[in-house]
């Protein structure tokens, strides 16, 4: 399984990392740390695609909104389920983004442990693209 | 044949003499008209014929020909006059007849009359006298006429012009009047900015007000109005918005000395027979529109630097919760990953840190509320406090079952307001009633309202007058305050207890209050130490109209 997460924060990509590499130790995860990046990365048809992607919201040069308008524009990335990984904690943000094509919405805990839990229950389900 | 002798005739010819005489006498005395009649011995039977026939149209011509008629002597002794002229003085005519002229003219124009008497003693003349009788003064015009050589007597026709002084009179008011209007008039025009003019469709004429030239920055009547030469005042790009009569628009002129003005411009059109006109008012406006742009402009400024503050309020609270955020997130990690090696006093630094952060967070969360208060945007409508109150209750659910609070609610009313921000203060007096109770107490927490009699409206220094108030009271039986410091709880920040003892930012009250201000309200509180509070906050029921969307 391969991950992709882009987030400006050093701290919470590691504790994502930490957590997701505590699940499933031969997982695969990709970071980014800023959209430009991470466009960059996902459009590079030499990179492995990822099975899910999670993305910040507040990101310097290109934030996570208009990282998930693209990715949606691209045959190629379109059908892989997009994550929010956010601390907004603003329900507009959450519908909104829904209705853009992200599958969920989750706002980062207070708790980290709590990520693990979070990762167990998001990977494991099934996410219909339509 | 007898014979006549000479004696006979001699006696014949006086007595024939005598009859001529006599003759010659009642003719004479028929045309000086001093006899009315005469009686002709005939034949023994005197016949008596009066001279109705003759002068009797004169008569009737001198009664009522409608202006006064007098027969003077040369000393002025009235032997005659019509029965117009003694009803103009309002006497009987035996009193006039008898008097002297004279006495029957006015002080001030005696001295002219008889100048003008002296005059028609030769000939003719006219004048303006005023009679005096009765204490009535009338106005007259005379006409005198030596009656030589038929009479030794002067005639005097005597014309009314009591209507016609009258009338001038009336005239000289009119002007007066027209005056004082004219002059009303030139002050309004200059004091509203305005300027008129009359146009006659019909001689061409054309007139301006003064200050109609002095708007076009002239002196008045400075040239020949001409709807030529207005043209050339009007701004080049507004010209051809001139075409339409009548003309009701705003466009712009250049006054002589290069000011660009606004001039709203109105004109009626008057259609009387024989009198077809166009009168217009030409209005400075430049103030008006040239304070309806700056306002524009600065109502944009405002929205603009509304915005920005927002905006800065929404992002600052959000950089400042993030350190908090990652104090929390790594005091968990600690406690969570080094849970057997941390001792209790360990454990016990570690949630102080996370305590500080936390009320950090509340703290930033409170401020960005409270600046939000300033500018809320007009969105008062029509709220039901009862509801605001069970939903803030339903908040607190939980609360009044751990602490076995009980609540009475009274009636509240419904009143124009901010449904979020009469939430946020019930929600921070609640709050407090609950969290201030004495230990090993239930807390009562009773609400109630009543309406604000006008006195105490008026009393109060911080409440609009104009508006009817109602007052909803929160009392508690909890740990109360000193009164003393009634006013003081409401300050930002400002705490009457440690923070040990009980929680909070220190800012509630002083939302609560904000809240109360914004809606042209207020809350004052009482309270005795260890018995109780009671906040009482007063709310209109109805804000100004532009303040309300439905």
């Amino acid at each position: 399984m391969t991950i992709f997460i882009a987030d400006d924060d050093e701290d919470d990509r590691n504790l994502f990392v930490e957590s997701a590499k505590e699940l499933n130790k031969d997982i695969n995860i990709i970071t980014a740390s800023d959209g430009q990046e991470a466009m960059r990365i996902l459009k590079d048809e030499h990179s492995p695609l990822p099975d899910y992607i999670f993305l910040d919201l507040r990101m310097p040069r290109i934030n996570g909104r208009q990282c998930l308008a693209e990715i949606k524009k691209e045959e190629r990335l379109s059908h892989i389920p997009v994550f929010i990984y956010t601390t907004s904690r603003d329900v507009n943000d959450s519908i909104d983004l829904g209705k853009r094509g992200a599958v969920h919405f989750i706002s980062k805990p207070d708790n980290p442990t709590e990520i693990y839990y979070i990762l167990s229950t998001v990977l494991d389900a099934k996410w219909d693209q339509s | 044949m007898e014979t006549t002798t000479s004696e006979d005739l001699l006696s014949e010819i006086e007595g024939l003499k005598l009859r001529l005489s006599e003759a010659q006498e009642a003719i004479d005395a028929i045309k000086t008209g001093s006899v009315d009649a005469f009686a002709i011995r005939n034949d023994g039977k005197p016949e008596v014929f009066t001279l109705q026939s003759l002068d009797y149209a004169y008569r009737v011509l001198i009664e009522k020909f409608g202006e006064g008629a007098l027969n003077l002597t040369r000393d002025g002794l009235i032997i005659y006059c019509n029965s117009y002229f003694s009803t103009l003085l309002g006497m009987p005519n035996e009193k006039v007849t008898g008097s002297y002229i004279f006495d029957l003219i006015t002080d001030e124009t005696r001295e002219r009359f008889q100048e003008h008497f002296v005059l028609a003693l030769q000939g003719s003349s006219k004048t303006e006298i005023t009679l005096s009788a009765n204490n009535k003064k009338i106005p007259v015009y005379i006409s005198l006429t030596s009656l030589q050589p038929q009479l030794a007597t002067v005639g005097m026709i005597v014309t009314d012009l009591s209507e016609k002084k009258h009338n001038e009179q009336r005239i000289i008011d009119y002007q007066h009047r027209l005056q004082i209007q004219n002059k009303i008039f030139n002050l309004a025009e200059e004091i509203a900015s305005t300027g008129s003019y009359e146009w006659n469709l019909q001689t061409g004429e054309l007139a301006y007000s003064d200050n109609l030239f002095r708007m076009l920055g002239c002196l008045p009547q400075e040239f020949v109005p001409s709807t030529e030469k207005y043209l050339t005042f009007i701004h080049p790009d507004d010209k051809e918005q001139l075409n339409k009569t009548p003309l009701q628009l705003t466009y712009r002129i250049i006054s002589k000395n290069g000011e660009v003005k606004y001039f709203r411009t109105t004109e009626k059109e008057i259609d009387d027979p024989g009198r077809r006109m166009i009168i217009g008012t030409n209005q400075d406006v430049t103030p008006d529109i040239i304070n309806t742009e700056t306002l524009r402009k600065k109502n944009i400024e405002l929205e603009h630097v509304n915005k920005s503050l927002d905006q800065f309020a929404s992002i600052a609270s959000h950089d400042l919760q993030e350190p908090l955020r990652k104090i929390r997130v790594f005091t968990s990690l600690l406690k969570h990953r080094f849970d057997a090696d941390l001792s209790v006093d360990t454990r016990g630094l570690i949630d102080k840190i996370n305590a500080s952060s936390e009320r950090m967070s509340l703290l930033i969360n409170d401020v960005l509320n409270f600046s939000r208060i300033c500018h809320a945007e007009n969105m008062f409508m029509r709220t039901d406090l009862n509801q605001i109150l069970d939903n803030t209750l339903t908040d607190f659910d939980l609360l009044i079952l751990e602490k076995g609070a009980s609540v009475r609610k009274g009636n509240l009313p419904v009143i124009e307001a901010i449904p979020l921000q009469i939430n946020q203060l019930f929600y921070n007096l609640v709050g407090n009633a609950l969290k201030f109770s004495k230990a090993g107490t239930a807390p009562v927490l009773t609400i109630s309202s009543r309406m604000l009699p006008s006195e105490e409206i008026e009393n109060a220094s911080n409440l609009n007058g104009q508006l009817s108030y109602s007052e909803i009271s929160f009392e508690d039986n909890g740990i109360g305050f000193e009164q003393q410091f009634s006013e003081q709880i409401f300050s930002i920040f400002e705490r009457l207890n440690s923070q040990q003892q009980y929680s909070g930012t220190g800012i509630g009250l002083a939302l609560c209050q904000k809240i109360a201000g914004q809606h042209q309200g207020g809350i004052r509180a009482e309270a005795q130490e260890n018995n109780g509070s009671t906040f009482y906050v007063r709310l209109p029921l109805t804000q100004s109209a532009d303040r309300v969307v439905n």
